[in-house]
């Protein structure tokens, strides 16, 4: 159940070299599970007897836990608690005091020492306190972690997502300032060309902001999920219908193969979004004149949506970066299709809410075949035997 | 013979608006879409400029490409102008003296690129003697 196991690096200072070595075979000894980090603690325990040794070895080795004493001979507790303090040590402070007063407490406290416990206290005691320190220390460790591994992932969302919108500003600047500068030495139907392009641009961005609204949607959870009932032979030929002219006008012939009537259940505008995207790929990254087939298949009550196309493909080094955020494969083929590039990256995202996977297999200028695995979805199939 | 400028970037209509211009202003252009591409071509009709983005595909793509081109004997000696428009996405901005010293291009010119700015640029690269080319970054 313990995947990793996490040492504590201890540091007990204590005049009473007694103290020392009985509270480090204690804790040499002690070892306990934190659950929430799927984890168990166990103690490299060392030792000082004075306060000037406690300067000298917090110099040279970052300590997780010190249990200290409060009343040394050369030294008192809170001055060695602010000198850690000054170092930014991320240190839990376990104070062990004869005489705890309510001001040296709060004082402490405010200084950052989590504990307390009284002189003489029982081994079991001083492992309570001791368990209680290093789990909250640990599970705010992991939340900080988290934390900038969430901005980490939002800086590089950003800085990808002012990339995107910066290629199309500039190729508009690029044509505006031409245009301006050289106007005159153009004829009417160049102009006519290059303002048709800039028109294109500005088209794709506007559906990259749109496409963005509708990630983030997923992604924030803003949206509320519903699950329902969903034909889904017909949720796919309305998808279809939804884009006939642009099929019928690049001469596709589509194909879809439907076993059976499968009914669903889940939430249908995530479905939808799944089946418009791989369906708009399969037709949009097609050769004039080629074919697409959608074929559905009940796999152990997971529903397994195929769409294959006779398009462009990719080559296996275009394939690994698909499913990321704007990813776009540019080459002669691509040019001048339309994309945000977001459109794997969400289906990517819904299908794993329904802990399912998205899987493509490729070959370049033959064609391809995404394939769509939704757990457990399928609610009943008529007839099925 | 007119002079001969090679553009490579992954954006069709950047390379639209410096065709337009270079060409009117009297050059000789042609454009490829990827590094790759960029050197097969360069090699083929050996230009007097390279104008080169910095990403193009992945992140540094731009950067492989002037170091390919540096190692090649043949074209070792031609200009190139860095087009770059990095400074958020690499979160670091470009600065030509300090740049200079490890990348191995002439000059560099941010996104969107002021035409003005791209024909004097081209115009004083091209008048670069192979001696003063920053063939190794060291210029
Ligand atoms: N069926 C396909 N055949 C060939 N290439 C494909 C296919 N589907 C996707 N691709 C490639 O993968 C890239 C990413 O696809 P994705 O659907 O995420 O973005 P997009 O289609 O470019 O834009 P969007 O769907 O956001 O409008 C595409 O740009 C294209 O290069
Ligand atoms: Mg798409």
């Amino acid at each position: 159940m313990n995947n990793l196991t996490e040492k504590i690096k201890a540091l007990i200072v204590d005049d009473e070299k007694g103290m020392c070595l009985g509270t480090q075979r204690i804790l040499g000894d002690f070892s306990f599970p934190i659950e929430e980090l799927d984890t168990s603690v166990n103690f490299d325990v060392e030792y000082v007897c004075s306060g000037a040794d406690f300067y000298k070895v917090i110099e040279n080795k970052k300590y997780d836990l010190v249990v200290m004493d409060y009343k040394l001979p050369d030294a008192n507790g809170l001055e060695l608690l602010e000198y850690l303090n000054g170092k930014g040590a991320d240190t839990g402070v376990l104070m062990i005091t004869a005489y705890a007063t309510f001001e040296t407490a709060v004082k402490a406290t405010k200084l950052g020492a989590y504990d307390f416990i009284a002189k003489p206290f029982s081994p079991d005691e001083l492992k309570y306190s001791v368990m209680n320190l290093v789990k909250s220390i640990l599970l705010s460790r992991n939340v900080r972690k988290f934390q900038e591994e969430k901005k980490r992932i939002r800086f590089e969302f950003v800085s990808v997502l002012s990339h995107e919108l910066k290629s199309p500003l500039n190729a508009l600047e690029g044509y505006i300032d031409m245009i301006s500068r050289y106007h005159g030495k153009m004829d009417d139907s160049e102009l006519k060309t290059y303002l048709e392009r800039a028109k294109t641009r500005t088209v794709s961005m506007r559906k990259l902001v749109m496409d963005l609204l509708d990630l983030t949607r997923f992604e924030s959870g803003a949206r509320n999920r519903e699950c329902v009932d969903i034909a889904f032979n017909e949720l796919v030929s309305e998808s279809l219908n939804n884009i006939r002219e642009e099929i019928n006008s690049r001469g596709i012939a589509v194909e879809a193969v439907f076993d059976a009537e499968y009914n669903i259940v889940a939430d249908r505008t995530e479905i939808e979004m799944i089946v418009n995207n791989l369906i708009s790929n399969s037709v949009k990254y097609n050769k004039q004149g080629g074919r697409v087939m959608i074929k559905t298949e009940n796999k152990d009550g997971d529903l397994l949506c195929a769409v294959s196309d006779t398009g462009i493909g990719m080559t296996e080094q275009e394939q690994t970066r698909l499913f990321k955020d704007f990813s776009r494969i540019k080459n002669k083929d691509t040019e001048n299709i339309l994309g945000s590039g977001l459109g794997l990256s969400t289906i990517n995202k819904i299908v794993s809410l329904y802990d399912g996977e998205i899987t493509v297999n490729s070959k370049y200028g033959v064609g391809s075949t995404f394939t769509v695995r939704l757990k457990n979805i399928i609610k009943e199939v008529p007839n099925g035997n | 013979m007119a002079t001969k400028i090679l553009c490579i970037d992954d954006d069709q209509d950047v390379i639209n608006v410096c065709k337009k211009v270079l060409t009117l202003e009297g050059y000789d252009f042609d454009h490829a879409s990827d590094g790759e591409a960029g050197y097969r071509k360069a090699k083929d009709m050996k230009p007097d400029l390279i104008i080169l983005d910095v990403m193009m595909g992945n992140d540094t793509e731009g950067f492989h490409a002037a170091y390919k081109f540096r190692q090649d004997d043949e074209l070792k000696y031609t200009p190139i102008l860095m087009m770059t428009s990095v400074n958020q996405k690499l979160d670091f901005n470009f600065n030509k003296k300090r740049d200079r010293e490890f990348l191995p291009v002439d000059e560099f010119l941010e996104k969107p690129v002021n035409l003005d700015m791209l024909v004097v640029t081209v115009k004083k690269l091209l008048a670069l003697k192979k001696e003063q080319v920053n063939i190794d970054g060291s210029k």
